[in-house]
Order: structure tokens, then C-alpha cells, then sequence
């Protein structure tokens, strides 16, 4: 026994399928005269039931990686390995009885060398599918014999620059010093890299022509991810091993050739992080200021300066930057808010400007908002075609037949951060930062020229009925919804203490889309048909208006003619917060009509943001069966939605009439707010930049 | 230089083992290899020298060729991976990639 050559066969497996057993036989069938071998397995996570099979079997030693990883298997599996000799084989292929004994009788030649290859035929043939691996032009390198028959011409033993890693013999003196497989090429090239590390330690490699395997090509894995992996790993082979030459072989990447430059952008970025940890300071900035001149005959200067800067944080040199672009952002709105209450969340994790069109200042928002946003810088961005005529706020609508796109300024300024925001639908802005978000309120418009929207990595939309508009006008997949935060909790509110009161809170919008005189009329009917049910309501109108509205000229003049038929009716246009708080408090219904009888889907409410701050306080909505106001409020659960000022009519009253039954629905559309509130935004917020993020610095795994 | 002519005598020394031997299958095999090879290279070198479409900003000055769209399918997901250790000096290494970027002199406005 003491005699005997210990031999570790390893073999990772990944969905071997019915490549096992017949595997597993030709081992068992091993000439093994001489030899004290184990088999050492290990799963990369199959879930073909695999598993289960390996766990049965009694003669090798099965153990499972957790995550789908070959060159870590590898590692893994040597570790736990005891022989003098590591055979690393595939396992979709069957090897002849003479395979381990050919292996052994080139390896024990010289004590320098470190590998052995087998012949490798394709399975059901005579053709070779390796012999070796030789490097063929640019870095790229490939299996020697391969697709040729099988001949004389393959039959003496022969030192190699490269071994394959399909069946491999290594001795564990060399495993021992050249060390660990790098698990940063997960799987193809592993070997190339060992290879070259190995020669450099002044290891010998060697085909050994007695030792067959029959393997199936590709039969565990896919020809996309072995090209996707190939063109990748060739980078990390270069960044380890030949830096310099690294710029020179961009162009005759195949990611280039077949016009992925996403993918080569991504691998060059990677390969740069790994020279990072194996080269000198001096080579890694040679290799940059090679990159300075080459990248933009590729990227374009645009994307070269985009790649430097990527380049920083992917090396951990600084932190993320980001640029919220709000071109409405000196004046109150639900966009602003929305926008507002984002960049409240994001400057405890990332070095957030916020760049106005006009002048203006952060400490507003705390005025408008409650929001503290003192850790935001400030940048304000105006643009020259708006200014120029005197523009409120940047319309691009007013850009439609100009040669060239004015907003470029603002896409120019995107470049300075990581991650770029579109914060209130300026859809002409060409985002030029690594990742870039878009919120989308409402598609306003069709697509126009010098659309960009679809240029954003992430679109986000405030709720279903957005979405369903993005897809049809244009013709784009939302990646997340994210309602908007609703915070008007009050612990004063309560279902029982309500007072008779009806409340509608809205803009007075010129356009008449809120419905504010349609309301009046209403509620001014219920008043005139049955004022025994609606003795002692009122009903209260608050809103914010510009300065002239003529619309609320028209909505006054609705109400005084209502008062004077004996409603009790109260105006309140651009009423405290305080005062609006106070009336959730006190309401005890709540009506919203906003695009009743509309045929424009953009006149009609695409949220509804007042409607759960009023169920956030316990009143019960009444409100449209259309827009966003269907995926806050569930009919008969939550309150009600009305098609027709019929059915407006027709619930208040049967509430009037059910005090029970309005402070059921009361607590259950409060039950129900709590959907819409911060803590799920922010939820939903880190949601989506951890999926930037990841985009931004992660790495690949299977 | 060196290396083109290695692999060219390669080419040579094959075609006339193969020919020595007989072996006329794996010498007209060996030729289609060598035509896919220079095949690929004109392709390479046509997306090379070809105006490049692959984003298409209508008249805008910024154009970012690596912003492909749709984004090419990737057969990989991504991770968070734990920060390497780096043999490099990473001060010289910030100073150097903002001093590139100072080189890069993208427009502030149009260009027409």
C-alpha cells in the first residue's frame, strides 16, 4: 500500500443530467493499478435532482458550493482533496480505463512538472477537442487540434504553453505554490490565468496522449454565457498578466465587433479594479493614460470622461454622486414633493446636489414640505433658450423645431454625477451619467423629437394608472412604482369625534379638471332633495390658486348662488397647512371629482395624494372611478368611487344616513392609507437604489 | 510583428505536415478555419471604420456610444462584491483619473 500514488479526482457539477452516471461508470472502470484514488464532487447548485443522486453514493466524497462559482468549486474541492496528484476533470464526458494511468505516466517524469492534459475527443467521434490551449492572435486563445481527426500527428507527448482544464492533472507541489484558482473568472479562461501563473512559478505543462476523455462540447453549459464569459475573462487575463497590452486589443474584442459596447464598457471597468490588485501604481496609471488616448475612438469623449468617473467609485476613491435635476423646483408641487422627499432619504447615503433651473433655496422645502434637505448641495442651471424669452419655468413643449437640443446643457451637467435624476419629466434631457432615473408623474406628452426618455436606466412611475399611460404613448416598461409618500397622520383624528363636514381639497386649476362647481351643484341638490339627511352638513372647498384664477371666480360665484339657497357652503382657497390639517381632522367624508367626464387621460387625477392624507385622518373617500384614485381606494371596503354625479349623490347619502357605517369605512380607509405612507416609499426607494447601486459597482455571478 | 509571423510559419509548417501525411480533410478544414479568422477580422474592422449608429441622439452634441439600447443581453447577474485589497497607491490614482477628465473637454454648450 505504502507504494501506492494518491490520486484526488475533482469534478464540479452544475445540471449534469444524464451525463453522470455514465461519468461516474468510466471512473469506476479506471485502471487503478498502483494508484489509492478518491473522487471528490462538487454541486455549483443543480436542480435537476442531482443532488440527491450524488448524496447516495457511497464511493466519492459530495459536498455542495454555495454559489454557482466553477473556479471556487475548484478551490473548494482541492482543499478538501488529500492527494499527491489533483485530477481536475468535466463531467459531461466519459474517459478511457487508461486515462488516470496516462496522466501519471507523464507527470511523474520530472518533478517540475506541474500539469498534464489529456487528450480531450469530441464524444461519438474521432476529432480532437483539445490537445493543449495555444494563445492564436490578440489574446484570444484556443484549443489546439481543434475539429481535426484524430492522428499520428497527436500521439507523442508534448510540452504546452497551456492546459485546458477540461481533464487536467496537477501535482499538489504546484497547486501548493502557484495557489488558489481565481474565482473572479467564475468559469472559462480559469485555466489560461493557471497556466500562465504556473510557467511563471517555472512549472512545466504537458499533453499526455494516452489519457482519453470523450467529452460532449458545451454539454453543461450555454454557448451565450461561454462567449459572454470568454470575451470578458480575456480582459481579466490581460489586466492580470499583460496590462499594457490591454488598450491595444479593445478594438479586436468581440463584445465591440458585435457592437455590445455596454458589455465592454462593464469588463473593461472590472479588468481596471483587478490590474488594481495586481500591478504597480506605475502601470496602472501607464495603462490609464493608454485608455485616455483609445477609449474615445470607442466610447466617444462623452463616454470616455463617463468611464473615468465610473472608474472612481467602482475603485472605492470616493462616493456616489448624485444630481437631481428639478427644473420646477423654485415653486410647490406633488412633483416637488415627491422629488423632495427622495433626495430627504438619499443624502444620509450619497453626496446629493439638487440643480434648479432659477434661483431659489433649499430652506424652502422645509417651508413647503416640513423637509429638511441640509445635506443637499445646490446648484442652479439656467437654460440660455428659456432665458432668453423670459421663460417661468423650461417648457418643452416650446422646443420643437430648433436644429439642435437645448436642454444638452443639462444632459452636459448629468455627466458630473454617478446617478442622474429626471426628477419632473423634462423627457428632451439625454442622460449622460452611469445610471439615470427617470420619474414619470404622468406622460404629459407624446414622443416628440429629441426624446430621451428611453435613454434612462431606471423609469419609475407614481402608480399603475401612470404606467399604463407610459406604456401607450410611449411605448416603454416602467422598472418600478413607487407611490408617492403620504404623511398627514394626525393623532388627534378618530373616527367617531367627526363633525358634519364634506371636504374636497384641490387645486382651483384654470382647466376646471378638479370639478370644484360640478361638486358644489351636487352637493347642493342633496341639500334641496333631502334636507333632512343633510341637516346640519356643510361642505368646505380648500385648494391652492394662482393669483386672478378665473376659474375659482366661476366656482365662488357656483357657491354664493348654493349659500343662497340655504347650503352651507365655505370656501377656502389657498388655505394654511395648518387649517387643512385641522379640517381632516374634522371632516367626516371626503369627495374628490378630478377628471369626471374627461376624455384626456392627463386631465384625469393620476394619484391623488389629498385622497390619503384624508383617509390617513378618517374620512371616508368618495371619490372617481378612474385615474390613480382606483388603486388607493377598494369600492365598499374603503370608502366609494363614483362614475356619475348620480353615484356621488347616491353614496353621500347612504353614509349620511349610516353613521355605523361611515365609521366603518372610516377605519378601514385609514387601515388602507397606511399603503401610501413615507415608511413605504422609503422602502420602495432603497429598493430601487440598491438595484442602482448594484448596477453602478456590482459584479457578475451566475 | 514577431508574433504575426510566428503564427504565420505555424500556418505553413501544419499545411505542409498535413499534406505530407495525406491528411486532405484536415487541410481544407484548417483553410475554412483560417478564412473565419480573416473573415472575422473585416467584420471587426468594418464596425471599426463604419459611422456609428449604435445610439442615436437626433442632432445632439452628446452622444454616449456605450449606452446600447436595448442593453445587450447579459447571461450573468450581478453582486456586491467585498472590496479588494489594491496593490496601487490609490492617491496617484486619484489625482491621475481627474487629471484625465481635465483632458476630456466635453462642450457646454452645442456643438454644432
Amino acid at each position: 500500500m505504502s507504494n501506492q500514488i494518491s490520486v484526488s479526482i475533482v469534478t464540479v457539477t452544475y445540471n449534469p443530467g444524464k451525463f453522470l452516471e455514465p461519468f461516474l461508470a468510466s471512473l469506476r472502470a479506471l485502471d487503478t493499478a498502483g494508484i489509492a484514488l478518491e473522487i471528490v464532487v462538487v454541486d455549483n447548485g443543480s436542480t435537476d435532482g442531482s443532488i440527491e443522486k450524488l448524496q447516495q453514493i457511497a464511493d466519492i466524497q459530495f459536498f455542495e458550493n454555495d454559489e454557482n462559482n466553477y473556479a471556487r468549486a475548484l478551490n473548494l474541492a482541492i482543499a478538501r482533496s488529500c492527494g499527491d496528484f489533483v485530477v481536475i476533470s468535466n463531467n459531461d464526458a466519459t474517459v478511457e480505463p487508461q486515462w488516470l494511468q496516462g496522466l501519471l505516466a507523464i507527470i511523474t517524469q520530472g518533478d517540475r512538472i506541474g500539469a498534464v492534459q489529456s487528450k480531450i475527443l469530441l464524444a461519438g467521434t474521432t476529432t480532437i477537442n483539445s490537445v493543449g490551449v495555444e494563445e492564436i492572435e490578440q489574446f484570444y486563445f484556443a484549443d489546439i487540434g481543434w475539429q481535426k481527426e484524430d492522428s499520428k500527428r497527436y500521439a507523442k507527448p508534448a510540452e504546452r504553453d497551456y492546459v485546458s482544464g477540461g481533464s487536467v492533472m496537477l501535482r499538489r507541489a504546484c497547486l501548493e505554490e502557484v495557489g488558489p484558482w481565481d474565482e473572479q473568472f467564475i468559469m472559462y479562461m480559469e485555466d489560461i490565468d493557471y497556466s500562465i501563473r504556473a510557467r511563471r512559478a517555472g512549472w512545466q505543462l504537458w499533453y499526455a496522449p494516452d489519457s482519453v476523455m470523450h467529452h460532449h462540447y458545451h454539454g453543461s453549459t450555454s454557448d451565450a454565457l461561454c462567449k459572454y464569459l470568454c470575451n470578458r475573462n480575456r480582459f481579466l487575463i490581460l489586466a492580470k498578466h499583460f496590462p499594457l497590452q490591454l488598450p491595444a486589443c479593445i478594438g479586436s474584442s468581440h463584445y465591440y465587433g458585435q457592437g455590445e459596447v455596454d458589455h465592454l464598457y462593464r469588463a473593461l471597468l472590472g479588468s481596471i479594479r483587478s490590474m488594481c490588485q495586481y500591478q504597480d501604481t506605475d502601470t496602472v496609471v501607464q495603462v490609464l493614460r493608454l485608455l485616455r488616448d483609445t477609449l474615445p475612438e470607442y466610447f466617444g469623449d462623452v463616454g470616455t470622461a463617463k468611464f473615468f468617473s465610473h472608474l472612481e467609485i467602482v475603485l472605492g476613491l470616493r462616493e456616489i454622486r448624485v444630481g437631481i435635476y428639478d427644473h420646477a423646483g423654485h415653486f410647490a408641487g406633488g412633483g416637488q414633493r415627491y422629488v423632495a422627499e427622495m433626495a430627504a432619504i438619499m443624502q444620509d447615503r450619497y453626496s446629493v446636489t439638487y440643480i434648479f433651473n432659477k434661483q431659489t433655496t433649499l430652506q424652502k422645502y422645509r417651508d413647503w414640505f416640513d423637509l429638511d434637505l441640509s445635506r443637499c448641495a445646490m446648484k442652479i442651471l439656467p437654460i440660455p433658450f428659456f432665458e432668453e424669452r423670459d421663460s417661468f419655468m423650461p417648457d418643452e413643449g416650446m422646443v420643437m423645431l430648433e436644429p439642435y437640443n437645448v436642454f444638452d446643457i443639462v444632459a452636459r451637467e448629468s455627466l458630473n454625477y454617478d446617478i442622474f435624476i429626471n426628477a419632473n419629466m423634462l423627457g428632451k434631457v439625454n442622460p449622460l451619467a452611469p445610471e439615470s432615473i427617470f420619474v414619470c408623474h404622468f406622460p404629459d406628452r407624446e414622443r416628440s423629437q429629441f426624446f430621451q426618455v428611453d435613454k434612462y436606466s431606471h423609469l419609475i412611475i407614481n402608480g399603475d394608472y401612470t404606467g399604463e399611460w407610459v406604456k401607450k404613448r410611449w411605448n416603454l416598461e416602467p422598472d418600478q412604482r413607487i407611490y408617492p409618500p403620504v404623511h398627514m397622520y394626525n393623532a388627534a383624528s378618530s373616527p367617531e369625534q367627526k363633525e358634519t363636514l364634506i371636504l374636497s381639497v384641490s387645486r382651483f386649476e384654470i382647466s376646471a379638471s378638479k370639478k370644484q362647481v360640478e361638486m358644489v351643484r351636487t352637493f347642493s341638490e342633496l341639500c334641496r332633495d333631502y334636507p333632512q339627511e343633510t341637516r346640519g352638513w356643510r361642505m368646505v372647498l380648500a385648494g391652492g390658486s394662482i393669483p386672478n384664477n378665473t376659474y375659482l371666480d366661476l366656482v365662488r360665484e357656483e357657491v354664493e348662488v348654493a349659500v343662497q339657497a340655504g347650503c352651507d357652503i365655505l370656501l377656502m382657497p389657498n388655505a394654511e397647512v395648518s387649517e387643512i390639517h385641522d379640517l381632516y381632522r374634522r371632516a367626516a367624508i371626503f369627495w374628490h371629482s378630478c377628471g369626471l367626464d374627461e376624455d384626456l387621460p392627463e386631465r384625469v387625477e393620476h394619484f391623488g395624494m389629498t385622497t390619503v392624507e384624508a383617509m390617513q385622518n378618517y374620512c371616508v373617500p368618495i371619490v372617481i372611478d378612474g385615474g390613480g384614485q382606483r388603486e388607493i381606494v377598494e369600492h365598499g371596503e374603503s370608502g366609494y368611487r363614483f362614475r356619475s354625479l348620480e353615484e356621488l349623490r347616491r353614496y353621500t347619502l347612504e353614509l349620511l344616513s349610516d353613521p355605523a357605517m361611515r365609521i366603518t369605512l372610516a377605519t378601514q380607509a385609514y387601515a388602507r392609507s397606511h399603503a401610501f405612507n413615507r415608511e413605504v416609499f422609503t422602502l420602495s426607494l432603497n429598493e430601487l437604489l440598491d438595484r442602482v447601486e448594484l448596477q453602478l459597482l456590482g459584479q457578475d455571478v451566475l | 510583428m514577431i508574433k504575426q509571423l510566428r503564427y504565420i510559419r505555424e500556418r505553413i509548417v501544419n499545411a505542409a505536415w498535413m499534406i505530407r501525411n495525406g491528411e486532405f480533410r484536415s487541410f481544407v478544414s484548417a483553410i475554412f478555419v483560417e478564412i473565419g479568422h480573416r473573415v472575422n477580422d473585416v467584420r471587426i474592422w468594418w464596425v471599426r471604420v463604419k459611422p456609428k449608429k449604435l445610439v442615436h441622439v437626433p442632432q445632439s452634441a452628446y452622444q454616449d456610444p456605450t449606452r446600447v439600447i436595448p442593453p445587450s443581453p447579459r447571461p450573468t447577474r450581478l453582486r456586491h462584491a467585498e472590496a479588494p485589497e489594491f496593490t496601487v497607491d490609490v492617491d496617484t490614482l486619484e489625482s491621475e483619473l481627474a487629471a484625465l477628465r481635465s483632458t476630456l473637454v466635453i462642450a457646454e454648450s452645442r456643438v454644432s
